[in-house]
């Protein structure tokens, strides 16, 4: 912990502090636009990172994760419409404080129950990493496999309104991440004669394609105008008593989102909606939930918030993200060289202290300029589709080009955005793909490893109690989803 | 279920045959019998299943519970235009990635931006259109070679 003096020392120079705010104000801008989510503003901004040292890098796209939780609960307050599906629950109390003239008050609460919910997690993230990347260096490839199958479990589960519709997504998705020179033998596998193929398809033109360049021919299908916020917003900070009043619901949010965040596919629209279900349920008065209860603003943003650090512990610490922002993340960290798991905090505690006095920082920039931005917020969330869509698709395949000046990474985009937009027209999700370019070859690596370890035996999965522990709970988890889809109660994550 | 998930079945049913078609092509052996071959055999296998039980389910759904949700948004016509909006900008974003070469990032960028601006127009608005483009071709060019110090090609004209 002695390292944290200088990690602020790092943190307060004023590329850092730049890179935060800017950070900021496009994850708020991403995230309050409905459509647009953080996921789309990293995965278009990790090109402009290659020339950046790695602390500036990883604040700038950290930043774009917070402010994107935050962002997405302005519209959802204003106009009825999340941003992003995590604050698809906010919608219940917030618009309905909003017709109520407290649409101000209500995104403050938004704001601040956000950053405490965020700090809440950094603190449990700071405290369990590093013990966890422990353990985790005494991983065998057993348990790796155990660990990516778990992830992929979860993740291709909760990921679309199709249980079957997100595994095969998912098997697609990895698949995909089979092209490429085979790690053991030098033989190309589903190259198809493109020799620029044999290095594997690169992740991060890939993540562009899926997620900007396929929103982009979403958009031109769908047409229209973007809704303009037409509520007026005032500065109306909450009352001492206000604030007061919601404080317990929105540590019990925090709770639940840096708890629930930490299991790899959970998301942050289901710990939104848990914590909002929790907090009803424990209230003396849950008929007042969905009429204008602050609580119930208070409880499921401070929840989404909270999982940007619980999401981040297994993919700091294992090199497994958690949902498809943190494997566009994870992306980034590989592009700095910096590969997420268990050495990373054994041989570069130099760049991990900074990147967690910069989530702090982060969470603390969110709440000034969330509270500043307030009157201003209807500017910033309305912008014209017709430029948008040029915008989004130009920085997309620039993003692609400049990472080698080779068109082969535009055409990798390219295939991956009318691979996205097929995909999504016809209800497939992208978390499951985008997730599986990167667990693919963790998952492949260690199955091999394990069967050249065992001599081809398979039962070695069940007799090492971690591994065996990992896939009960993914056997269980995907029961779970299964009985939850039946019945109806699918939470669709992005 | 609707009709276009019966032809999401038999499209991943065939790339699952295709991918493990390829598979075969792969060593079985190293070391033991997981080979390269076998993670990819494996998930065509997976790929396969599901695909069949989607084709399969989807066929089997009442026929009027999957007509009334293949029902498209609006009418046919602007079903079709918007499709066509998309065909236009899936083409004018390939012919970027090549027109970048030949002609260079600051044509190209500029043509391309007009193209998909005016094909997200319903009133077709040439000026502002160009005005747009103009900005936004130099403030990419700013962001990518003067900050990032990108190569960006400068194509024939310019050589």
């Amino acid at each position: 912990m002695e390292g944290f003096l200088p990690a602020f020392l790092i943190v307060f120079q004023p590329i850092n502090i730049l890179m935060m705010a800017g950070g900021m104000f496009i994850g708020i801008l991403f995230g309050s636009i409905p459509g647009l989510t953080a996921t789309l503003a990293i995965a278009l901004l990790i090109p402009f990172t290659f020339g950046l040292p790695p602390i500036p890098s990883l604040i700038l796209l950290l930043s774009i994760y917070n402010g994107g939780m935050y962002g997405s609960s302005v519209t959802a307050i204003t106009i009825r419409t999340p941003g992003a599906p995590a604050s698809a629950v906010t919608v219940l109390d917030g618009y309905a404080l909003a017709l109520k003239g407290k649409a101000g008050t209500a995104i403050s609460i938004s704001c601040i129950a956000g950053t405490i919910g965020g700090l809440f997690s950094v603190g449990v993230m700071i405290f369990l990493s590093p013990p966890l990347s422990r353990i985790a260096l005494k991983f065998s490839p057993v348990e790796y496999f155990s660990v990516a199958l778990f992830g992929l479990s979860t993740i291709f589960a909760v990921s679309g309104k199709s249980l079957i519709k997100g595994m095969i997504a998912g098997t697609l998705g990895l698949i995909l991440s089979t092209v490429g020179i085979d790690v053991h033998l030098p033989v190309p596998r589903f190259t198809l004669g493109i020799s620029a193929l044999q290095g594997g398809l690169p992740f991060v033109p890939a993540v562009i394609g899926l997620f900007a360049l396929s929103e982009a021919f979403r958009l031109v299908e769908k047409g229209g105008v973007l809704t303009k916020i037409t509520a007026k917003i005032e500065t109306i900070f909450p009352t001492w008593a206000e604030f007061k009043g919601t404080l317990k619901e929105t540590f019990r949010g925090s709770v639940i989102g840096t708890l629930v965040g930490m299991l790899p596919g959970a998301g942050a629209t289901m710990c939104a909606f848990i914590a909002y279900s929790e907090t009803k349920r424990t209230s003396k008065h849950p008929e007042r939930y969905g009429t204008g209860e602050l609580n119930g603003v208070a409880s499921p943003e401070a929840a989404n918030n909270a999982v940007t650090g619980g999401a981040m512990i297994p993919m700091m610490t294992l090199g497994i993200p958690g949902d498809a922002v943190t494997a566009v993340l994870l992306a980034a960290f590989i592009v700095q060289g910096l590969m997420p798991g268990p050495l990373l905090f054994r041989d570069h505690m130099d760049i991990v202290y900074p990147i967690f006095a910069g989530m702090i920082l982060s969470n603390l920039m969110m709440l000034a300029m969330g509270l500043a931005l307030l009157p201003f917020t209807s500017a910033i969330a309305y912008v014209e589709k017709e430029v948008l869509v040029p915008i989004v698709a130009i920085f997309g395949i620039v993003g692609a080009f400049a990472m080698s000046g080779a068109t082969f990474e535009v055409g990798v985009a390219l295939f991956f955005g009318i691979l996205g937009y097929v995909l999504e027209r016809y209800d497939f999700p992208l978390a499951p793909v985008c997730l599986a370019l990167i667990l693919g070859p963790i998952a492949e690596n260690s199955l091999r490893q394990s069967m050249i370890m065992s001599n081809g035996d398979p039962t070695i999965f069940f007799t090492r109690p971690i591994s065996l522990i990992l896939l009960i709970l993914a056997g269980l988890s995907v029961t779970v989803l299964l009985v939850k889809q039946r019945r109806g109660v699918i939470v669709t994550e992005v | 279920m609707k009709i276009s998930d019966a032809i999401a079945g038999a499209i991943g049913l065939f790339l699952s045959v295709f991918a493990y078609w390829r598979s075969l092509h792969f060593p079985a052996f190293a070391i033991t019998t997981a080979g390269p071959r076998f993670f990819p055999q494996i998930l065509a296998l997976l790929l396969g299943g599901m695909s069949a039980f989607l084709l399969v389910h989807s066929l089997l759904a009442k026929r009027d519970i999957a007509a009334a949700e293949d029902a498209p948004e609006g009418n046919l016509l602007t079903q079709g235009s918007r499709s066509f909006k998309v065909l236009g900008a899936i083409i004018g974003s390939t012919a970027y990635l090549f027109a970048m070469k030949e002609i260079g990032f600051l044509i190209s960028t500029f043509l391309y931006f007009v193209f998909l601006m005016m094909l997200m127009q319903e009133q077709r608005k040439i000026l502002k259109a160009v005005s747009f483009a103009i900005m936004v071709t130099g403030i990419t060019y700013g962001i990518f070679a003067m900050l990032l110090k990108a190569s960006l090609p400068i194509g024939v004209i310019f050589r």
